[in-house]
């Protein structure tokens, strides 16, 4: 049994290295022929197989269990974390689950889950066990409550659920109850925001009053979304929206205000044009960069004490790293000159281990991570041009656009396993961030 | 038949002759039609409703902002009707579409720079003196890009290129109260394409007229 589980680790690894979109079907399609193409510089880690068995649902909750089912299905295949089998409609479970069979299958884990109604009244109740196969034992249980299926917080409900197993599983929380803003084009030079849920579904227009739109940056606590935009004589406003109350504060107005970003502890950093140049200020506090040099694009690291941004001091925008307190700007992303070697747009992980950026390489866009302190470059897309990465709350997860000959479309794609799939079929979408997870009630 | 039979060596030979005659150089493009000849009938006052509606369609187009094509309708109302009210009136107007035109010129910038060229130059010195004569003017001076580097670098290079037009006519003693310096990057391309010629034509200075008359 031991020899056939490392034969197994080494080919489902082997699986987790493949190019395709992850399976399950992207909810939006259009992956034509792959437009892009992801470098070779993955880790051939572990993944494990998983069996994701059919809601046993009482009777009048059918349709509920069939909706939670899928959810936690799609949300667990999109957590790059696991393999999941396929299993037969068909399938039934009864009594105790035979964990050598599934074992013997391939599987590690197994997630079985069934509907009753609490106690003295109809509220659903979702009880979700895992099983470790290859221990043969109940690694967790839990009850949850459900909303309705037509109350607005169902499926993101359902999305905290599969993040809790993945957490039972790995001790590190899933990124499905988190959301996508980005900027999508219109068709008569225009844009608006979009807010998406990230497994593709429940897109959300937000109306911003501007011609043009950019930029759009979560708060930290995922209530507010900054953003900047453009009337019709060129003057800019940067506002901050509360999605939970619909209210608008209009943080400051003048010719150019671009890339809001957040601290750590919730304050707005942004850039500014002044005297024909751009510097990075933080809301209530001064500027961080200074001279002659075009700085924008901050990016926090998550103890609040260092900024990434992009700079032009050599007329050629690189990605710089500096303590926020001051001291010398180090550039983390290459450089050569009399190349176009351009660097822009950096995002620093929320678990601080890397950051990530977009570089001309063979004079197109890519995406590249690195380490804060400028080692261990790597490259993670080939072909196409590719742009704007933000990271999921995970770490492992990053957002992007990417530009090919019919247009731009966002992505989304695992550093770890190099797993991608497209987020939107637009093409015309682009500047996506990528929120905290999302607070219940919001 | 036989008539074109016996004819055709001779036509033959004047065809040659005529291909061999002379002069290897081109032909000179014949001189332009002689202008019609002067009417017999007195058609002065559809001359005149004629002319008056070329100058109404050049001051639309000079409110528009389209100073090119009002300078093309009264210069086409003084060479064509002569003599008339419009025509007589035509040459100061004229002189204003020329300004306007100098005033709305765009500048170019080459690839990731914001320094003003010596082409620039020239236009911005016209604008200059066309501006001096007109100090109720007032412009927005937009700073646009081609679509290479990032969305957001592009919209402060946009500024700097604004910015340093303004520089410029400041240089020339024109009060930079007078402009708006405003970016708008790479959404506003003037030619689609992902070539050098539609980035030589996106990256430029535009000048629009917020307030005053020409």
């Amino acid at each position: 049994m031991g020899a056939s589980r490392v034969f197994r680790r080494c080919r489902v690894a082997a699986a987790g290295l493949t190019l395709a979109a992850a399976a399950g079907g992207a909810p939006l399609g259009g992956q034509e022929g792959g437009a892009l193409r992801l470098g070779l510089t993955y880790e051939a880690r572990y993944v494990p197989g998983m069996v994701v068995a059919p809601v046993t649902a009482r009777a009048g909750f059918e349709d509920l269990g069939a909706a939670v089912g899928e959810i936690l299905r799609t949300d667990l295949t999109y957590s790059d974390r696991f393999d999941i089998l396929p299993v037969p409609d068909t399938l039934t479970l009864s009594g105790p689950p035979n964990y050598a069979l599934w074992n013997q299958l391939g599987a590690v884990w197994l997630v079985t889950s069934d509907i009753s109604v609490a106690p003295g009244t109809q509220t659903p109740l979702l009880r979700v066990s895992l099983h470790d196969l290859v221990f043969g034992k109940l690694e967790n249980v839990q009850a949850f409550t459900l909303p309705s299926m037509d109350a607005a917080d169902f499926r993101m409900s359902v999305h905290r659920i599969s993040d809790r197993i993945v957490f039972w599983v790995t001790g590190e929380r899933g990124i499905a109850a988190t959301r996508i803003a980005l900027r999508r084009r219109d068709g008569d030079g225009s844009s608006h925001l979009l807010l998406i849920d990230s497994d593709g579904r429940n897109p959300r227009r937000i109306e911003t009053g501007g011609r043009n739109v950019f930029s759009p940056a979560f708060s930290p606590d995922a209530s507010r979304i900054a953003y900047t935009i453009q009337d019709e004589t060129g003057y800019f406003s940067l506002v901050e929206l509360n999605l939970i109350t619909g209210s608008r504060r209009t943080v400051s107005s003048g010719r150019l205000l671009q890339t809001p970003s957040w601290t750590p502890d919730g304050r707005l950093a942004y850039a500014e044009g002044v005297a024909g140049t751009t510097r990075v200020v933080v809301e209530g506090g001064g500027p961080l960069t200074e001279g002659r040099v075009q700085s924008l694009n901050p990016s926090f690291s998550p103890d609040g004490e260092s900024i990434a941004y992009e700079a032009d001091p050599a007329n050629e925008q690189q990605v710089y790293v500096r303590r926020v307190s001051g001291g010398p700007a180090r550039r983390i992303s290459t450089y050569h000159p009399r190349e176009d070697t351009n660097a822009a747009g950096p995002d620093w992980s929320p678990t601080g281990d890397r950051i990530a950026y977009s570089a001309l390489s063979d004079r197109r866009w890519q995406i590249f991570t690195v380490n804060p302190d400028g080692t261990d470059r790597r490259m993670l897309t080939r072909r196409g041009e590719s742009e704007d990465p933000s990271w999921a709350p995970d770490g492992r997860h990053l957002v992007f656009s990417s530009i090919d000959a019919q247009g731009s479309t966002v992505w989304i794609l695992d550093v770890v396993t190099g797993r991608s799939r497209p987020l939107t079929s637009g093409r015309l979408d682009g500047l996506p961030d990528w929120s905290p997870p999302i607070p219940p009630g919001s | 038949m036989r008539l074109s039979h016996r004819f055709a060596p001779t036509l033959l030979v004047a065809l040659l002759a005529a291909a061999c005659s002379g002069n290897p150089e081109p032909e000179p493009v014949p001189p332009p039609p002689p202008p019609p000849p002067p009417p017999v009938v007195d058609d002065s006052a559809e001359r005149e409703a004629a002319a008056a509606r070329l100058c109404d369609q050049a001051m639309a187009a000079m409110e528009e902002g389209d100073f090119a094509t009002a300078r093309r309708l009264l210069e086409q109302a003084v060479s064509d009707y002569p003599g008339t009210t419009c025509a007589e009136s035509a040459p100061a107007d004229i002189e204003r579409a020329m300004d306007g035109e100098a005033i709305v010129a765009r500048i170019h910038f080459d690839y990731n720079e914001s320094a003003i060229t010596d082409a620039a130059a020239a236009i911005l010195q016209s604008k200059a003196d066309a501006l001096r004569n007109r100090s109720g003017i007032r412009l927005r001076v937009e700073g646009h890009c081609d679509e290479r580097g990032s969305l957001e670098y592009n919209q402060a290079l946009g500024l700097r290129r604004a910015q340093a037009a303004v520089d410029y006519l400041s240089s020339l003693g024109l009060d930079a109260g007078r402009f708006d310096v405003v970016t708008f990057g790479e959404e506003m391309p003037l030619a689609r394409g992902s070539n050098e010629s539609a980035w030589r034509q996106n990256r430029r200075g535009e000048f629009v007229i917020t307030d005053g008359d020409i």
